[in-house]
């Protein structure tokens, strides 16, 4: 009954898709953009005190009361920098007006913004399933070039995010951030939001701007200072979401030359693995790293939310251990994933450095942490450690935790230390 | 009695320049080619001073009327008739005349200490040299012997000794000409001897150091003592080198070596502070690593760890490392 149900909605729609699809894609493309771009506009972000612009993006109208959904990194100058840009909305009819910043979701990249434009239509959201290989069309100001349509396929949800994100084959460039991927049916599936270039781009689910839409009670501008307070509880939330997910159980483990040490630790991360191996060298090395791959952007200088994890096992080939733990320490020294974020956004370091023993593992240990001078609450963590149970023999981890509380990173430091073991098999070349 | 007086012309530095023992009076002085003290200076009038005895036998100086004055240091005042005590500093022109009789008492000889215990003076001859120069090429080659990461050939170790191996005497022999202009002998071992143990000393005092850093996890305080010991060690080579170089005391020399080297470790110090203050992503948790055998600090548990770390919120809360 229940397969014969689902079958019967698949067959449904897989005909309405037929009916829809079988005239020629282009004059459909075409059809397309005619009929839906009196609802998408440009964003414009200009220079306060000269009216140049400072970055352009994409939007469109999503409800009759004529709010516009675009990025939050399209309009984050507002949010940083209110008396140094102001932002306006460009139709395709050519009406130009100055906005105002109503509601925004900054882990989800998505901003409400309002006009005194009266638009007579809208948009509408695609919350419900979508097929794989579904045409998606999307239509922003790529580069400042005008209004156009893009052509591309629905790929499904990334699986390794931290932000969930739509998978979309299909060119989308600098300046359509924003704008509208819709079905054939003209509804929106998803939010421009970035590109890893070669056909390959993300859009922001429309659940989230259905959400982001059902907790914004009207077009009133946000009150002056109100976005910090937004931008901090939203990030406090977002890593109370996600750390928690990480301390809910032990860490899983894969083995590492002598050790074990924290693997894929969460299906949002992906991890990579090489090995250096060269003769004129005295020792040979493992690595592997883990990482998020995601990341949410505050401000043209800062962006958080990362997870990332690295292990160097280094063994030394008939050296010494004085000789060893040179290289050893040079290892412990080595440039850390740096998180994006200048002196405007966060303090510097301070660390705790001392030595730490788990079962019958010793450690060298820093653990540094530095302040989001806007975001109270929010830090920037950096945990090293370096085994000391061996004379030519370590492994030197390092963990990169963006914007979580302090506690958290208290937390996840120790849950992360207690996770390393000893590995039963000892490593042999 | 016979009076018999010494007349010293003085340069500008305060040194004689000439010396003529008086036995016969009057003496005159000018710049004319007939006076007993003939002085080379346009300032100077022809016949501008005589040297005479008064009616009591005592020398005194008279004025000749001369252009520009004769004067009585300290404190130039001008005369026109002075009688000569048994140490009397004239200027005529621009010229210092010191006229001492020949009864003046000169101090004590001053005691030579220069090398006089036994360490210094083995250190500061040959044998000492060559080893102290020596240990400082061996623990430069250890050092990149150590520091290495690939397989390094004996010729590349030579080759990374040679810049300190040159560097070394090429420091000794400047210091070797300052003690020629100075001391009147060059002293190149000596001051090789000293280039070279301060090498050894940083060198063993930084690995000390790199040892206390690791075994107490000490950032802050390490780094304090690394200054101190800089500056003791640079005043200690500086306090050798100038021995040799000068006839200063003793005690001049050691002050001005301890001060120099305070400034001068002070002055990377102040440079280093300020830019602390810079912004940076740099982690500063102490490098050090060295084999497990020296750690002494009893390790913590993880849990304890971390609790620890949490003694870092209140500075970075108040905003201390904006």
């Amino acid at each position: 009954m229940h397969y014969l149900t689902k079958a019967g909605i698949d067959s449904i729609l897989l005909c309405l898709i037929w009916l829809v699809a079988l005239p020629s894609a282009l004059a459909q493309t075409q059809q397309i953009f005619s009929r839906y771009q009196d609802r998408v506009v440009q964003v414009r972000i200009l220079e306060a005190s000269s009216g140049a612009k400072a970055g352009v993006g994409s939007g469109f109208v999503v409800s009759a009361s004529g709010l516009i959904v675009t990025n939050y990194h399209v309009i984050a100058d507002l949010v940083h920098k209110p008396g140094l840009y102001r932002g306006e909305v460009l139709t395709a009819t050519g009406l130009l007006a100055p906005l105002r910043l109503v509601n925004f979701d900054v882990v989800h990249d998505l901003a409400l913004v309002a006009t005194d434009i009266a638009f007579p239509r809208h948009l509408t959201l695609a919350t419900g399933p979508v097929a794989i290989g579904e045409r998606l069309y999307s239509i922003g100001t790529p580069l400042d070039l005008g209004f156009t349509i893009v052509e591309g396929t629905y790929n499904g949800l990334l699986e390794h995010s931290l932000y969930e994100k739509i998978h979309f084959t299909g060119s989308i460039n600098p300046g359509m951030s924003g704008g509208p991927a819709l079905l054939a049916d003209g509804r929106v599936v998803g939010v421009n939001v970035a590109t890893a270039g070669n056909q390959v781009s993300f859009l922001v689910p429309a659940r989230y701007v259905a959400e982001l839409l059902a907790r914004t009670p009207g077009i009133a501008p946000l009150e002056p200072g109100a976005a910090q307070a937004l931008l901090q509880r939203d990030l406090v939330a977002n890593q109370a979401r996600y750390m928690e997910r990480l301390l809910a159980r032990p860490l899983p483990t894969v083995p590492l030359g002598d050790y074990r040490v924290p693997g894929l630790v969460a299906p949002f991360l992906r991890c990579w693995g090489d090995a250096e191996h060269d003769p004129s060298n005295v020792y040979e090395q493992v690595t592997q790293q883990c990482s998020s791959e995601d990341d949410i952007y505050l401000s043209r200088t800062q962006q958080t939310g990362m997870v990332h994890f690295q292990h160097v096992f280094v063994a030394g080939r008939n050296i010494n251990r004085f000789r060893f733990y040179a290289l050893y320490q040079a290892q412990f020294n080595q440039p850390y994933e740096k998180i994006p974020a200048e002196r405007e956004d966060v303090s510097r370091f301070a660390c705790h450095t001392d030595f730490v023993r788990h079962g019958s593992l010793d450690f060298k240990a820093a653990l540094c942490l530095r302040r989001y001078k806007r975001l109270p609450g929010l830090y920037d963590a950096v945990l090293r450690a370096a085994t000391l149970d061996h004379n030519t023999r370590g492994l030197v981890t390092t963990l990169v935790l963006a914007g979580v509380s302090a506690d958290n990173a208290h937390r996840f430091a120790r849950h992360y230390l207690e996770s390393f073991a000893q590995e039963r098999r000892p490593w042999k070349r | 009695m016979e009076t018999v007086m010494v007349a010293e012309v003085l340069d500008k530095s305060g040194r004689v320049h000439s010396r003529l023992r008086l036995e016969r009076f009057p003496v005159s002085i000018g710049r004319g080619y007939h006076n007993d003290i003939i002085l080379d200076d346009e300032f100077v009038s022809p016949d501008h001073a005589r040297i005479e005895l008064d009616e009591a036998g005592q020398p005194v100086v008279v004025d000749l009327d001369s252009d520009n004055g004769t004067y009585v240091l300290p404190r130039l005042t001008r005369i026109t008739r002075q009688p000569l005590g048994s140490e009397t500093l004239l200027r005529l022109g621009h010229t210092l005349i010191r006229l001492r009789s020949a009864d003046y008492r000169v101090p004590p000889a001053r005691r030579d200490s220069l090398g006089l215990t036994r360490a210094t003076r083995w250190l500061t001859q040959g044998a000492g040299a060559a080893l102290a120069y020596g240990t400082a090429l061996a623990l430069i080659i250890l050092d990149h012997y150590q520091g290495s990461a690939e397989v390094v050939s004996p010729e590349q170790l030579l080759l990374a000794a040679l810049s300190i191996a040159l560097a070394i005497p090429v420091w000794a022999g400047l210091w070797a000409l300052v003690s020629r202009s100075f001391a009147h002998h060059a002293y190149f071992v000596p001051h090789l001897a000293i280039a070279s143990a301060a090498v050894v000393a940083f060198f063993a005092l930084d690995t000390l150091g790199q040892y206390y850093a690791f075994a107490f996890s000490a950032g802050l305080s390490a780094d304090l003592l690394f200054q101190l010991v800089t500056v003791l060690v640079s005043a200690a080579a500086l306090y050798g080198h100038l021995r040799f170089a000068t006839l200063l005391t003793p005690r001049v020399i050691g002050t001005t070596a301890l001060l120099t080297a305070v400034v001068l470790v002070g002055m990377t110090g102040f440079s280093d502070y300020v830019g602390s203050l810079e912004f940076s992503d740099d982690l500063p948790y102490p490098g050090e690593l060295k084999p497990p055998a020296f750690a002494f600090t009893q390790p913590k548990t993880p849990a304890r760890f971390a609790e620890d770390a949490k003694a870092l919120l209140p500075a970075l809360d108040a905003g201390e490392l904006d």
